[in-house]
Order: C-alpha cells, then structure tokens, then sequence
C-alpha cells in the first residue's frame, strides 16, 4: 500500500511517515503544492494525505487538479483549518475525508484503512484464498486461525497478490508499490521478500509463482 | 473657585459669559448712582439757592442798619418743608451775624466770589448742605451782606435712593433675565454635545463602527472626526491582534500534531516502562497545550462576530440540556452527580447558537473539572423577570476578592490542581458580552461552592412571531 503524504511541515510529515511506514505503508512525502498532482499522475498511490496549506499550490487547487484529471485516488485532507466551511469545500471538491490537526494517531490510521478497504478491498473485512484469511482492519493474515508473522515489507506484497486474486503482477509494479522516494527498494530485494512470503504461506497450501515477462501470483497448490 | 480648572463646558460658558455680566452690572450701578447723585444734588441745590433768594429778597436797609424783614408768617413759608430742617443766616462782611439761626456754622473763608457756594457740613449730628450767597442790598451798593442757608439732607437722600433703585431694580430683573437665557442657550446649544456622549457610552466595546455625523454642529465635526479616525485605527488594531491570535493558535497544530506523532510512534516502541511512563506525561502536556490552541482560537473567533453576528431566537434550555449531555462521560468517571433544570416555559434567548453552546459548555466544564470526586453540579434554566443560566456546584469555590480576576485571560486562582486554560471564564464573558449578558459568580448553596449566574436580556418582542415558529434542528 502506498501512500503519498502532501505535507509541507517537516516535522510533523517525518514523523507521520515514520508511523505509517511501521504500520506497513510505503509512504512518499511531498511538501510542494504544485508537485502533487504530478506524483499522483505518475505514481499508482493508494491514498493521497493532503494538507490544505501547501506552497505553490493550495491544496483546494491540488484537489481540483487531481479531480478535473479523472484520478479516483481517495484522498484524505489532513488540515489545522477546522471551520465547517472548509471541511464542505474540501469534501465537495472531491476529498473522501477530512481530519484536522491536531488529531489522534490510531483515528488517523484507522481512516487510512478504511479508505484504503473501501478502494481495494471494496469494503469487505476479510479477504480469502484457499485456507489463508486476510483481515482488512487489524492488516493480520491467519491460516486456519493461526497468525502468520509477517514483517512490513511482506504484509505489502501479500496485499498487493490478494488485491489481484490470483491474476499476476508485475515484479517492477510491486516494486514501485513497496518502495518510497527516500526508501528505494530493489527488484532483488522484492525477490527475497516474495522468497521469504513464500515459504510462510507453504502452511497454507499457497505459493508466489513467478513467471517471467508476467510478473507474480497466487496460486494454490495441487 | 477655579474655573480655568473647571472641565465643565456648560460651567465655563456660563462662567464666562456671566462673570462679565455681573462686571457690567456693578460698573452701571456705580455709574447710575454717581448719575443719580449728581442729578438729586443739581436738583437740591436750586431750592437751596431758592430759599437763599427768597432771605435776600427780605433784606431791609437803611443808612444806620442792615435787617431782614421776616415775619413769623414768611418764616413759616420759608422754614416749610415736610422733611428737611432748614436754617437761614445773614452775616456782615466781617462775619458778624445779622439776622438768622445763630447756630448755622460761619463761613470758612472770606467770601469774595459773586457765585454761590455750596458745601456740606454737620449741624446738632444731623449731615446738611449749606449754600452761601454774596447779596448787595438795594440802593447801597456798597453795603455787602453774605446769605446762608442750610437745608438737611433727607430729601437729597430720598431722591438718591428713588433714582437708584428706578435704575438698579429693572437691570438686576435684566441680570437674572439673561443669565437665564444664557443658562438655557448653553443647554441647548450643548446638545449635541451630550447626544455624543450617550451614543458612545452606550457603545460595546466591539461596536467600532464610525459615529454618524450628519446632525453634528460645524464645531464638534473636527472632535466627530477625530473620535472616527480612532475608532477606525482601533477596529483595525482590534482585527489585527484577533488575527494575530488567530494565527497563532493556528500556527501549533502542525507541530502538536507533529509531538503527537512521534508520542504515538514512541509509545509503539518496545522499551523501558520508565520510558512509556514519561512519553505519557509528554503526551498529557501536549494535550494541554492543544486544548490551549483550541480556546484561543475559540476566543479569537468569538470577538469579532459581535455586532454583526448571525443572531437567531434559542432555547436556553436545549443548549444547557445538550451541554450537560455532553460532560456526562466526564462525570460519571468522577462519581459526580450532574443535573439539568430546565424553566418551565421556553426561556428565549438571541443570539448566536455556538457561541451560547460554547459558553454553557465552558460553565459546565469548569464545573466538572474542579468539582471534587462525588460532588454535585447543577446546570440549572430559569424564565421569570429574565433569562438565566446558572451553573453550581459543591467544589472548592473561588474567593470573593478573585471573582474579578478569573475572568482575566490566563488568570488562575492559585493552588488549583486541576487542569484548565485559563481562558474558559474569559470566554464566557466574552460570549456574555455580545449577547448583553452579565455574568456573576456567587456562593453555591449552603454558602459552599461556586453558582455562576448568566442573566440575558429578554429577547426582543419585534419579531416575536418569527421566533416562536422557529425550531432547532434536534428539538
């Protein structure tokens, strides 16, 4: 899951993408208002986190450029202006959220999730392939019950092969996916964490198989 | 007196236009009874010398003597005269008398002139004017005699006195006349002056619209203008510092936000249970000063909107049953006992919804928070002669001599343990205010505790109408 936080406050952005990277997120920062839409043109991002008081370009223009381009990324505004006002202007030019500093983390991250259900998992709470179980809220994968440990970096690769349901994906978009501005992540190292996928969903019965040219899936085992 | 130091305006004028008044007045009244003096003396005199006339025309000569022929009859002619005494002398030239009143002064000095001669002198204590008239007799002309005759004052006095009140009694009636126009035409004219007054006392603090001029007299456009300018420099002072404010409070959520974040993620760490113990303490400051950000915005946006708020009719009741609604998590926890009154009719109140919720909920919440473990707080509605909001509770109360101070901004009574801004109670003066409400604190029942009282004005009846269909959106 990849997220692009549009925060021009270092402080508080490094911290929050500390959070969320903990939490299993790739996440981007952009603190140049005028930027934003680019990345999200050219990046496939989960979810936008926007703040309204952004350089170059204020984040009301960000959400009206982003809209008036067809991009469906949901986007959370995450702002100190709390006037009702402004929470209707930002809904209504097209944000899916609206949460105002300062706000409690587990709300922040608990919106993230359910915007991130809504566009990938189409709201469903648990996810199933063969015997595997993928709860959407707690991010926890069991089989048969039993928690399966799964580092961050696996969690997103696994959410990315249930997202797809047992079609392939290419080993360069997971890549993208998984791999943040400042945290470049490469295609040997997203080989290693599908390796070691692999071997925790043997359990299951589950396998990555890996085609070349088509890239990865899910597949049970015969 | 000192009148320079007078700061009255009305004081000064009459001041200055009486005092010379009263200067001119004193200057007449000397210069009338000089005026009236003369005249009477002028007048005196020529009866005097009619009577030295009529002596001489009874003077009788021949070669051997000089005598007056005067018989008791012409005597009694001579000597008529209901109020005043008179005497008559005939001397020689050596001042030898001939003929007359023995006791009639003689004359000081030799008498040469043919002019007669007036003086006063004093006679058996009794002020007289004696006139002194050289007479030749007829047919001798050689043969001089000098006439005296002296006349007491009483009728001079009388006429002195005639003249001067006929001058003095009509202008002192002017005097009075006039001071009393003056009086009235400093009242008028000072008119304007204390509509002025009262347009700008009866003026809230926030009502800095400029003083209409149109009706103001030429002389007092300057001090309008004046007064305008200051009232402009101060709303843009005023917006500034609310600005400022604003900002301000605006400017610490990315960073508390910021201070949240790192709390969370440090929290989340594996580490020393001293560790967490502190990041909560760290965590409980940052909250503080949040909830801080937060009122001060609250107060920055609760000042401008006076006058020219969005005033609506509100039941005092629906916001102070919401409220209390509200702190019941609060209390609970506490083991508090928090209670809602409601009036019996609807208590209406105009005004501005969140700003009443704002300012009830700040009276609940200082309530809760400083009350004790288990004690009572009683949000309380009452309609009779005026709309009040009363909030009581059973905690620790606030002295007397800090009941003032606590709704100064920051202020708080010392040794309070509890949490708190500073700014709830200044907040809800500053809501009162705008509503036109006073705000009082007292003791709770039984001497014990605070009450708070908010007492509004009674909604106007213009668009009474209106109101009464008006309903809320939860009610």
């Amino acid at each position: 899951m990849k997220i692009l936080l549009a925060e021009d406050d270092t402080f508080l952005a490094d911290g929050l993408s500390m959070v969320l990277r903990d939490s299993g997120y790739a996440v981007d920062i952009e603190a140049d208002g005028a930027g934003v839409p680019i990345a999200v043109g050219t990046t496939p991002y989960d979810l936008l986190v926007l703040d309204l008081g952004l350089p170059n370009l204020d984040g009301f223009d960000v959400l009206k450029q982003i809209r008036s381009k067809g991009e469906t990324i949901p986007i959370l505004i995450l702002t100190a202006r709390d006037a009702v006002e402004d929470r209707v202007k930002g809904l209504d030019l097209g944000a899916n959220d609206y949460l105002t500093k300062p706000f409690e983390l587990p709300e922040l991250e608990a919106r993230i999730r359910a915007l991130i259900r809504k566009e990938n998992w189409s709201n469903r709470m648990e996810i199933s392939f063969g015997s595997l179980t993928f709860n959407t809220v707690d991010r926890v994968a069991t089989i048969q019950g039993k928690n399966i440990d799964l580092t961050a970096r696996e969690l997103a690769v696994l959410e990315i092969l249930l997202q797809k349901q047992g079609t392939a994906v290419d080993k360069q978009r997971i890549t993208s996916l998984i791999s943040s501005w400042d945290q470049e992540v490469t295609e040997n190292a997203v080989g290693i964490v599908i390796h070691r996928l692999r071997k925790k969903l043997e359990e299951a019965h589950i396998t990555i198989k890996t085609s070349r040219g088509l890239g990865c899936r899910l597949e049970l085992c015969p | 007196m000192n009148f320079a130091r007078d700061t009255s305006l009305r004081n000064q004028l009459l001041c200055w236009l009486l005092l010379p008044l009263g200067g001119i007045w004193i200057l007449t009244a000397c210069g009338a009874y000089f005026l009236a003096e003369h005249f009477a003396i002028n007048t005196f005199d020529r009866e005097l010398l009619n009577s030295a006339d009529s002596v001489i025309a009874r003077l009788r000569s021949d070669p051997v003597k000089i005598w007056v022929d005067m018989p008791p009859a012409a005597q009694a002619i001579l000597r008529h005269n209901n109020r005043d005494k008179i005497y008559y002398q005939v001397l020689k030239p050596d001042g030898t008398r001939i003929s007359g009143d023995a006791i009639l002064p003689k004359p000081v000095r030799p008498f040469e002139s043919p002019v007669p001669s007036f003086r006063y002198a004093t006679l058996n204590g009794q002020d007289v004017r004696i006139v002194r008239v050289k007479a030749n007799l007829e047919g001798h002309e050689d043969k001089m005699v000098s006439v005296q005759v002296a006349m007491t004052l009483n009728a001079l006095r009388e006429m002195t006195q005639q003249i001067l009140l006929g001058i003095l009694v009509p202008q002192i009636f002017m005097i009075c006349l006039s001071a009393l126009c003056v009086s009235y035409g400093i009242k008028r004219g000072l008119i304007p002056l204390s509509k002025l007054e009262k347009a700008l006392s009866s003026r809230s603090q926030f009502d800095l619209t400029p003083v209409e001029s149109s009706e103001t007299p030429a002389e007092m456009k300057p001090v309008v203008s004046a007064i305008n300018i200051l009232l402009d420099k101060l709303r843009t002072d005023l917006e500034q510092q609310q600005r400022f404010v604003a900002n301000a409070a605006h400017q610490f959520r990315t960073p508390l936000a910021g201070l949240k974040t790192y709390i969370y993620a440090a929290k989340r760490l594996p580490g020393d249970p001293r560790m967490t113990e502190m990041l909560e303490k760290i965590e409980s400051g940052v909250d503080r000063l949040t909830h801080l950000a937060n009122k001060l915005l609250t107060l920055a946006k609760a000042e401008p909107q006076i006058g020219n708020a969005n005033h609506q009719a509100v039941d005092l009741n629906f916001v102070a049953s919401e409220m209390t609604a509200d702190f019941v998590s609060e209390a609970l926890p506490k083991g508090m006992d928090l209670t809602f009154v409601s009036s019996d009719k609807p208590a209406m109140v105009y005004g501005e919804l969140t700003d009443l919720a704002e300012l009830t909920s700040n009276l609940i919440e200082n309530a809760v928070i400083y009350t004790q473990t288990g004690g009572n707080v009683t949000v309380r509605v009452s309609n009779g002669d005026a709309v009040r909001l009363m909030v009581q509770d059973n905690g620790p109360g606030i002295p007397f001599e800090e009941r003032e101070k606590v709704f100064e901004r920051f202020y708080r009574v010392l040794g309070t343990a509890a949490p708190g801004s500073g700014l709830g109670l200044p907040i809800v003066k500053e809501i009162a205010t705008a509503h036109k409400a006073t705000v009082e604190i007292s003791d709770g029942s039984l001497g014990k505790g605070t009450k708070v009282t908010v007492t509004f004005p009674c909604a106007p009846k213009l668009n009474g109408n209106n109101d009464k269909n008006r309903s809320f959106p939860d009610s």
